[in-house]
């Protein structure tokens, strides 16, 4: 990197108006750089996706690296023409010449902000919390003990937890509302918290135990215990959001000690989908968006890894299948990603379920290997395809399956969770209809294509079968095809909420993801041309409606008790890092609650959707916080005066 | 200037997607290597001005700095456009851009000449350019001194040896058509990988080059007010975003800034006069723009061409003024908002307290000075008299006409200014609502033009209300994009904003109350902004009081988090209306497809420059986007 910065001020200098500071950012591969420039003034420039290895600044003016995502919070700062190296830790970094920044205003009181806590501000809220009236101080230098404290995972999810529970905002946006407690904090502040964790094992599936209770007294030691690691992460996660800034008095309170909490999640199965085929994701843009599923209690990162327009996965049998179907060598997965990603996720008690998508939306296998794909990139795609390009994998070519079941025995390998996603959605039967090796096959084997079809994926949910996962499938394979899936296979619903009922009644259990309320990707008009009116495509999913959907509508007992849980969806086809945590957070945190508090509490109270925005509201600061670029939910003076916003609807309208 | 050429548009080099695309131009097959040591030379009038006398001409001299910049970025930077073979050499050789400008101090203001003309020659070998050529050998840096690097070098030297030297002509009528000719010139350049910098890992130098050259590009906007309203009051934006923004907007052309700073929710401009108004009217005590910060945004504007209008809603909309001082507003969160207001918190100005015009002739002072351009949007959308008439006093005058001339006598009297050019916006005689509303006009509007400056307003002032106003008003259309004629037809320019195609804010679902719906406006995708058609319906003679156009991004749902992915790339799709027009001479729009090809590598070209801009389509898209966007 020095003999090209040499050049370029080699090339800058033959102008001679140097009033330029460059910042130059470079992952340690040094495969990638980006340089920032400023011209007379301070800028703060936002680096959270950016693979950080070392920055370099050329200028005349110190640089300061900041781990938050705004340049808010303690620094680190870089002198002129110098180097830091390590900088994976850097979010963001201000620069430049002289600050113009907004400087607080001493003289600016800020209109009023009145924020209800009638519930207490945990999201998602637990299922048995007591409060009391008196305020504990926290100390800075709080410490975790007790056996648990020490397992592994733990003691990583503790180095989190103690810059977490300690981020704060001079200037909130919605201050806590201290009326509500006693504003003389006791004396005694809380310095220790006791892990008691039952198990000592590390495996987490669905059927992990989740629980946890919290005790946090007026003094002493709080205590956290837990079934398991994964329900003491989720106790961690609670604790920080009980401790609250108190900023006339610099420094960090639990409001309305003591707390005695016991939760546990509604629905074992608490899921976001990512598609990383449509776009790009690098490893850490995947990570940040476990994180941040970990904060609000979600538990499973479906990858969606493959589909029609790219194929990143870099088999180890079949090299060629990324080589030439992903679009570029930067934007590929390999092993060694895949078993980070693993890890990370298990670190932060989220499995990763792996969907291998086929034998529909796969043409992008057939740019490493052509004799597998049928109707690959047929010109136009209409009538081939729900959205270009084109192409099927070849079910009738001994070869397809071959590939297929080494990529399973891969995969079977890399992702240790017990469940696998065989797919099977959206088969357009005209591309294998039109395919003369599927004819001829049809011909000599006296089969329809239909039951080619089936035995072609039951014959690849039976080799999943082998490797001793469950299998979850897409909706089609039962509802539209009528196959004869074994009574252990997840049906995924999501063409309509509908599906749920259909599902359950034939006695399936079910993984809810209704595209009229679930699918976070919808209502910013269609990837292709097509002009107005059509133009806004599906509907928008509100916060509201995200949270308000009920998935029992219409269901028995039993069938309801088939419902292992649910996943929001984020389809890639206008989403990528740019903007995917603006169309996740915070309508993904809504659908979040539901799935671990459920639609009453264990007193049968419902929960409502006026008592969740109160809560909803700081969450989506405290995301923002956290660095998560959350969009927000409604204007500012709403956010700080929800109840003058949030008012029943005129009845008379 | 004619519209520009479809057919044209259908032969741009896919590797350089011009966005604007330019009125007209030409070019060729040939491809020319930019020096290492290539300069830009500006040439103010007929006389030569070496760079460093530009001091004089800071604008010139930051944007010819900028665009070295960026060529250095180009060089440095590791993804280089490798859609280019990676065959050196074949190019002649552009050691210099030269740029003449006519008028470099020309004002920033509505109508100010933006034309260019851009021109990249390409000359074969002559026995006289031969050891020019030869002489000027060192574009491929030379870092590694071992032998095969060392031949590799000489190869490529006698390539170019066997080519030529290439010039390049900037010439402009004033500084603003530099900016712009300079973006166009960045455009043209492409980056392509060298073999050093792929051997050396951590040493990337590209070779720079214009393909296609020679090119001949003579460029003029169609519209003169090209503009993104961004809405700072429901949710504040950082300064550093503004500016990002402000960058942006001039890598497409963008010339206006509407900066729509003050509303009902939160107050944060300081101003000098009347401190308490952010004091007790900002959302938050670091949500604010001091007096510097204003000074810094309209410095950073102006040297990117862009002017920054400020708007100053009133008399609706004004809560957060209420908060400093209650008595020149009223209805001040009077309950239920829909009632009295559109959004919470209501409150409008009282147009019957003395004390308002008070607060109000000392800001537009204030204002007058601290915001230079000629005109000021001053507001009057979403007026409600529910909200008026709260007052005793208010509506004492609208229902009893003998009040009123007793009531008005403790008012300031209306400035002389303007008077004689007001005009009626509608035939017939005015309503009593009316009445009380032409009192704050005349005055507010009085204030203004004291200050010489010419008022915009937005649609309701011209077409739902029977008010006098000054012939010059400019009214902005917003509601749908059929009254433009109207307006027109009233004699009055017009901005155009309609929220069927430019409003990026809609389609989030509604945010008040327990709505689980969709928006009042439907989500406007970037095919949608793009057909936007200013000039439908109107006949050529009306077509000229189309002064251009601006998107909005009002904020009740959108603020630092997604201000990029909101605005970008759709901002860029209206930016190309706003500067190329929509249709032919023939009045045929576009091809799509072709824009779509574009827009996708100007959304990549934004996330470079650190803008989040959204993705238009899959990735794959990108590579084959005929498939994609081909029409069923």
């Amino acid at each position: 990197m020095h003999k090209s910065l040499v050049l370029l001020l080699a090339v800058y200098s033959s102008v001679a108006v140097a009033v330029t500071n460059n910042v130059y950012i470079c992952n340690n591969k040094k495969s990638k750089s980006q340089v920032f420039s400023a011209v007379d003034t301070r800028f703060c420039a936002c680096v959270k996706n950016t693979q950080t290895g070392f920055i370099k600044g050329v200028n005349d003016d110190d640089i300061k690296l900041i781990s938050s995502s705004d340049c808010t919070g303690s620094y680190q700062k870089l002198g002129p023409n110098s180097e830091a190296k390590n900088t994976q830790w850097v979010n963001s970094f201000s620069y430049g010449k002289s600050a113009v920044a907004a400087q607080p205003s001493q003289m600016v009181q800020g209109i009023p902000a009145v924020n209800p806590v009638n519930q207490p501000w945990i999201w998602p809220l637990p299922q048995n919390w007591e409060r009391g009236s008196n305020t504990v101080r926290v100390s800075k230098s709080i410490r975790f003990e007790g056996k648990g404290a020490r397992q592994p995972i733990v003691v990583k999810a503790i180095k989190r937890y103690q810059d977490l529970i300690f981020k704060k905002e001079d200037y909130p946006m919605i201050p806590y509302n201290w009326s509500t407690t006693d504003n003389k904090p006791s004396r005694s502040s809380l310095s220790t918290v006791v892990i008691d964790i039952k198990s000592t094992g590390d495996h987490l599936d669905m059927d992990t135990d989740e629980s946890y209770t919290l005790t946090v007294p007026v003094s002493g030691k709080a205590v956290l215990q837990a079934e398991t690691i994964y329900g003491a992460l989720h106790g961690l996660e609670t604790l920080s959001q009980l401790v609250q800034y108190y900023q006339e008095r610099r420094s960090f309170y639990i409001p309305n000690a003591p707390w005695k909490i016991s939760d546990f999640p509604k629905y074992k199965h608490r899921g976001i989908l990512l598609d990383t085929s449509r776009h790009y994701y690098a490893v850490q843009d995947i990570e940040k968006i476990i994180d941040t599923l970990s904060w609000n209690k979600l538990n499973v990162f479906h990858w969606h890894m493959l589909d029609s327009t790219s194929f990143p996965y870099v088999s180890k049998k079949y090299p060629e299948l990324a080589a030439k179907g992903a679009y570029t060598p930067r934007h590929v997965y390999t092993a060694r990603d895949i078993t980070n990603i693993v890890q990370y996720a298990k670190e932060r008690g989220v499995r990763v379920i792996p969907e291998m998508e086929a034998p529909g939306h796969s043409t992008a296998w057939g740019y490493g290997i052509p004799e597998i794909a049928s109707c690959l990139n047929t010109q136009p795609y209409f009538g081939y395809t729900i959205q270009p390009p084109a192409g099927q994998l070849n079910i009738a070519h001994p070869k397809t399956k071959e590939v297929i079941y080494s990529l399973i025995d891969e995969w079977a390998e890399l992702f240790s969770d017990s469940f696998f996603h065989a797919a099977g959605d959206e088969v357009i039967m005209k591309c294998w209809a039109e395919d003369p090796y599927i004819t001829n096959h049809l011909q000599q084997t006296n089969q329809t294509l239909i039951q080619l079809f089936e035995n072609f994926v039951l014959d690849m949910e039976d080799h999943v079968r082998q490797k001793n996962k469950t299998v979850m499938v897409w909706q089609e394979m039962l509802l539209e095809y009528n196959f004869t899936l074994p009574k252990d296979t997840v049906i995924q619903v999501w063409i309509g909420s509908e599906g749920v009922k259909e599902v359950t009644e034939k006695g399936y259990r079910t993984i809810v993801s209704a595209q009229n309320f679930w699918y976070l990707d919808l209502g910013f008009g269609r990837p292709r041309s097509n002009p107005y009116p059509e133009v806004q495509g599906a509907g928008f999913n509100h916060w509201n409606r995200v949270y308000s959907y009920d998935m029992r509508a219409n269901l028995t007992t039993a069938e309801s008790d088939l419902i292992l849980g649910a996943e929001a969806t984020m389809w890639g086809e206008l989403a990528d890092p740019n903007n995917v945590e603006d169309r996740l957070w915070p309508r993904a945190a809504a659908f979040a609650e539901r799935l671990w508090s459920g639609y009453e509490n264990p007193k049968g109270e419902a929960l409502v959707s006026a008592d969740a925005i109160l809560r909803l509201l700081p969450w989506r600061e405290h995301l923002v916080l956290r660095g998560v670029r959350a969009g927000p939910l409604n204007q500012g003076f709403c956010t700080r005066n929800p109840l003058d916003c949030f008012q029943p609807l005129n009845p008379n309208k | 200037m004619a519209p520009v050429d479809n057919d044209a548009v259908k032969n741009l080099p896919a590797e350089q997607p011009l966005w604007p695309i330019p009125t007209s131009f030409t070019h060729g097959k040939d491809s020319v290597v930019l020096s290492s040591n290539f300069a830009i030379k500006v040439r103010i009038g007929s006389q030569q001005t070496s760079l460093t006398s530009l001091e004089n001409y800071p604008i010139i001299q930051k944007a010819v700095a900028r665009c070295m910049d960026r060529l250095a970025v180009k060089r440095n930077t590791t993804r280089p456009d490798n859609s280019l073979d990676s065959s050196v050499g074949q190019g002649s050789i552009l050691s210099e851009l030269v740029i003449t400008v006519n008028s470099p101090e020309a004002a920033l203001e509505f109508g100010a000449i933006e034309s260019y003309a851009l021109n990249v020659t390409f000359l074969p070998i002559t026995s006289s350019n031969f050891f020019a050529a030869a002489g000027n050998n060192n574009y491929v840096l030379n870092k590694r001194e071992d032998e095969h690097h060392h031949a590799e070098i000489l190869a490529r030297q006698s390539a170019i040896a066997l080519t030529g030297t290439s010039s390049a002509f900037l010439s402009t009528e004033t500084q603003w058509g530099i900016l712009h000719g300079l973006e166009t010139f960045t455009q043209l350049v492409r980056s392509r990988a060298s073999s050093s910098s792929t051997a050396a890992g951590d040493n990337i130098v590209n070779t720079l080059e214009v393909p296609n050259a020679p090119w001949s590009i003579q460029d003029a906007p169609r519209y003169s007010h090209r503009g993104l309203l961004l809405d700072t009051s429901r949710h504040y934006f950082p300064v550093a975003d503004i500016i990002r923004t402000l960058d942006a907007m001039s890598t497409v052309k963008l010339n206006v800034f509407h900066w729509h700073v003050l509303d009902q929710q939160s107050y944060p401009l300081v101003s000098k006069t009347y401190p308490d108004l952010t004091a007790k009217g900002a959302e938050r005590a670091d949500r604010i723009y001091s007096i510097d910060d204003v000074a810094s945004i309209i410095r950073f504007g102006e040297e990117r061409g862009i002017r920054v209008l400020p708007e100053f809603d009133a008399p609706g909309h004004t809560a957060s003024w209420g908060r400093a001082y209650p008595n020149i507003t009223v209805c001040v969160d009077a309950l239920p908002h829909s009632a009295y207001a559109a959004e919470p918190p209501a409150g409008q100005l009282d147009p019957l307290e003395p004390f308002t015009y008070s607060v109000l002739d000392g800001l537009v002072k204030e204002w007058a000075a601290q915001f230079p351009d000629k005109h000021v949007h001053i507001g009057g959308d979403e007026i409600n008299f529910n909200c008026w008439k709260t007052s005793q006093r208010l509506k004492e005058y609208i229902d009893k006409p003998e009040k009123r001339r007793e009531l008005e006598s403790k008012l300031p009297p209306v400035s002389p200014e303007g008077q004689n050019t007001m005009r009626q916006t509608r035939s017939g005689s005015q309503s009593d609502e009316d009445k009380l509303l032409q009192v704050y006009l005349d005055r507010a509007i009085g204030m203004y033009l004291n200050q010489k400056k010419i008022p915009i307003v937005w649609e309701e002032i011209a077409l739902e209300h029977n008010v006098q106003l000054p012939e010059s008003t400019v009214v902005q259309v917003w509601k749908n994009a059929a009254n433009a004629k109207k307006i027109i037809q009233q004699g009055r320019p017009v901005i155009l904003s309609s929220v069927e195609y430019w409003y990026l804010d809609c389609g989030s679902g509604a945010w008040l109350v327990g709505s689980q719906g969709q928006s009042w406006c439907g989500f406007t995708n970037w095919q949608r902004v793009y057909s936007y058609s200013l000039t439908e319906k109107l006949t050529p003679e009306q077509q000229k009081m189309v002064y251009g156009g601006e998107v909005c991004m009002w904020a009740e749902q959108t603020d630092s988090s997604n201000l990029d992915s909101n605005l970008w790339p759709r901002t860029a799709a209206a930016a190309e209306v706003l500067w190329s027009g929509s249709y032919d001479a023939e009045g045929k729009s576009r091809p799509l497809l072709q824009a779509a090809r574009r827009l996708s590598e100007v959304r990549e070209r934004l996330v470079e420059m650190g803008v989040r801009a959204a993705p238009i389509f899959p990735s794959w898209c990108s590579k084959h986007p005929e498939a994609c966007l081909k029409e069923r």
